[in-house]
């Protein structure tokens, strides 16, 4: 018997706690969409397709990813159900950091959603309100530009990794995740939180995974996704600035923008297929842009005003 | 398959202008474009292509277990490569906690290492992160000395273990093949630049063409690189630097140090500045 959680819509049961996750509030006897086990995983996969430092895939899709010391994962080829054998059980916060991040995106991948390394705000536009993403790789501050959306009354619905589904009408929709955000000390400091009251991501991390209020993070229903900004940091103001892209343009910067992309290409089964989604879900987003900021967390007031505003104008 | 041609220096050695002139030389000896990011020689400790090419997150590991798992990026890296690959390093030539070279001997098909006066290199590194001299001096002297700690904060580079100056000269020196390093200096580069940079070219294996070697000179000679600076900026400049190319002569410490300043650094550096001629 487990805890039943809800992520992405998706009715997730696991055989431990995920704190991180929000409860099941839809139907009793809804189906579980996804199982999350302990058990053991194999030390190698059979019939191997490839063999990473870190992922393995087996011929029917069925991928291992592992970090010594911590967990080994085994996820399913549908993306259902994910086995979790603990080397830390001490440690449950690492091994849930990287069940929530890698492990997730590979089961998502397998489900047809794929995983943007985006954060992602809710916006007002005068069509009603809509999912905003910032792309970034780690280290430009996603996480810290979600705190500073949330800080003004803005709620997000994830601060690392944004997950994206396509409806029937080609339209790109993000998928709340889940209600945490992950920031360093620094930044944890900077936005007032007391480091010994949150979590931290690992034992010996200056990194805390901080849980949110419920007004700071939009769980109802996944929202289209209005705007993609890739986001580079500067440090010369002469290099700042925004600057539209289309077509083919756009759709190779949401294919880098992947999370881990080419790690995801390499385990994807169907890789043309993998391609043609991405692209699709390029297409499916009204607007892309590059977004040059100067470095500072001074400066995301400014961003986020300027955003805010041209979204709530629709001048898009 | 292939693999790298490792660029290697403590920091403020002058490895971006190294860069910038083999870009320069292998485009025909063009001009820099500064409103663009170098992409020649892409550094070693890329944060982004570890994440993307094992498939897990970096900032979720702690750092000896990066350590550990980067050689298997540059070896991934090696066999999808057609062509060898540049890096820029800062490192210090070290072991893994597991055991094995950092840069590992399989994919490595060469090594420059760009040395320069460390008293000058405490002035340059003063300027450039916007610390005063003293600390400048304590970190050519730390022996736990590391860049890009993920410590409070996470950048975009991974975590460089560097040490003292001297441990990092001496360690990258002492290299055997296929590592053992074309040893360059810095004032070298400075007072015989087309000679210096024939013997790089040379090294990489590229065909030497004294037209474009002189061409390449005058692209990246020192001024050149401070006015396009002062045009368009430098993508690389820390923010609390005013510029990026800022001197870039040799023996301004002389000016700058005081005695104390001198004697210290001096005294702790004086076997590796003795093989370098840094009297």
């Amino acid at each position: 018997m487990g805890d039943d959680y809800r992520l992405c819509g998706w009715r997730v049961r696991s055989d431990f706690p995920l704190p991180d996750l929000l409860p099941w509030i839809g139907a009793p006897l809804a189906p579980v969409d996804l199982h999350v086990e302990l058990g053991e995983v194999e030390a190698r996969l059979a019939d191997l397709l490839y063999e990473g430092p870190i992922l393995q895939m087996s011929a029917d899709g069925t991928c291992r990813f592992a970090i010594e010391g911590v967990a080994v994962y085994r996820i399913a080829s549908d993306g259902r159900s994910i086995c979790v054998q603990p080397h830390l059980p001490k440690d449950f916060s690492a091994l849930r950091t990287f069940l929530l991040g890698s492990v997730l995106a590979i089961a998502c991948q397998r489900r047809g959603v794929l995983p943007l390394h985006a954060c992602c705000v809710r916006l007002a536009t005068p069509a009603g309100d809509r999912a905003v993403a910032f792309s970034a790789p780690s280290g430009v501050g996603k996480s810290t530009l979600a705190t500073a959306f949330m800080r003004r009354g803005y709620s997000i619905l994830a601060d690392d990794v944004t997950l994206l589904a396509l409806d029937s009408q080609q339209r790109t929709w993000a998928l709340p995740t889940f209600p945490r955000v992950k920031l360093w000390r620094d930044t944890l400091e900077r936005f007032g939180y007391e480091a010994g009251s949150v979590e931290r991501v690992r034992q010996g991390m200056d990194k805390f995974s901080v849980g949110l209020q419920s007004a700071e993070f939009s769980d109802a229903a996944p929202l289209e996704l209005a705007a993609l900004y890739h986001v580079e940091r500067v440090n010369d103001a002469r290099h700042a600035g925004q600057e539209p892209i289309m077509g083919l343009g756009a759709s190779i910067r949401f294919s880098h923008s992947i999370y881990q992309a080419p790690a995801l290409m390499q385990i994807a089964l169907d890789k043309a297929a993998h391609f043609t989604l991405a692209t699709r879900m390029a297409a499916g987003i009204q607007s892309h842009a590059v977004l040059r900021q100067l470095s500072g967390i001074e400066y995301l007031d400014g961003l986020i005003s300027r955003i805010v505003t041209l979204h709530a104008g629709g001048e898009l | 398959m292939s693999g790298f041609y490792w660029l290697a220096s403590y920091p403020k050695s002058g490895n971006t202008w190294l860069r910038l002139a083999l870009n320069s030389y292998c485009n025909g000896g063009v001009e820099t474009d500064f409103s663009r990011q170098l992409a020649f020689a892409p550094a070693a400790s890329s944060r982004r292509r570890f994440d993307e090419l094992l498939g897990v997150a970096s900032s979720d590991l702690l750092p000896e277990e990066i350590q550990t798992l980067r050689p298997r990026m540059y070896q991934m890296q090696a066999l999808a490569a057609r062509e060898p690959i540049f890096n820029k390093v800062h490192d210090a030539w070290q072991l893994t906690p597991a055991g094995e070279p950092l840069f590992p001997a399989d994919v490595t098909l060469g090594c420059i290492y760009v040395v320069r006066d460390p008293r000058d290199v405490a002035l340059s590194l003063a300027g450039h992160v916007g610390m005063d001299l003293d600390r400048a001096i304590d970190f050519l002297l730390n022996e736990t000395a590391t860049l890009c700690l993920q410590s409070g904060w996470l950048l975009e580079q991974l975590p460089q273990f560097l040490g003292t100056w001297s441990h990092h000269v001496q360690n990258w020196m002492a290299l055997p093949a296929p590592w053992a390093p074309l040893l360059v200096r810095y004032e070298d580069m400075l007072a015989q630049p087309v000679e210096s940079l024939a013997r790089i070219v040379e090294y990489c294996g590229w065909g030497v063409d004294q037209e474009r070697l002189e061409l390449t000179v005058a692209a990246t000679r020192f001024e050149r690189l401070q006015a396009a600076e002062a045009t368009h900026g430098f993508s690389e400049r820390p923010q609390r630097s005013a510029r990026f190319f800022r001197e870039g002569r040799s023996g301004a410490w002389r000016e700058r140090l005081t005695d104390s300043q001198r004697y210290r650094l001096e005294d702790s550096t004086v076997a590796m500045r003795s093989q370098f001629g840094y009297s």
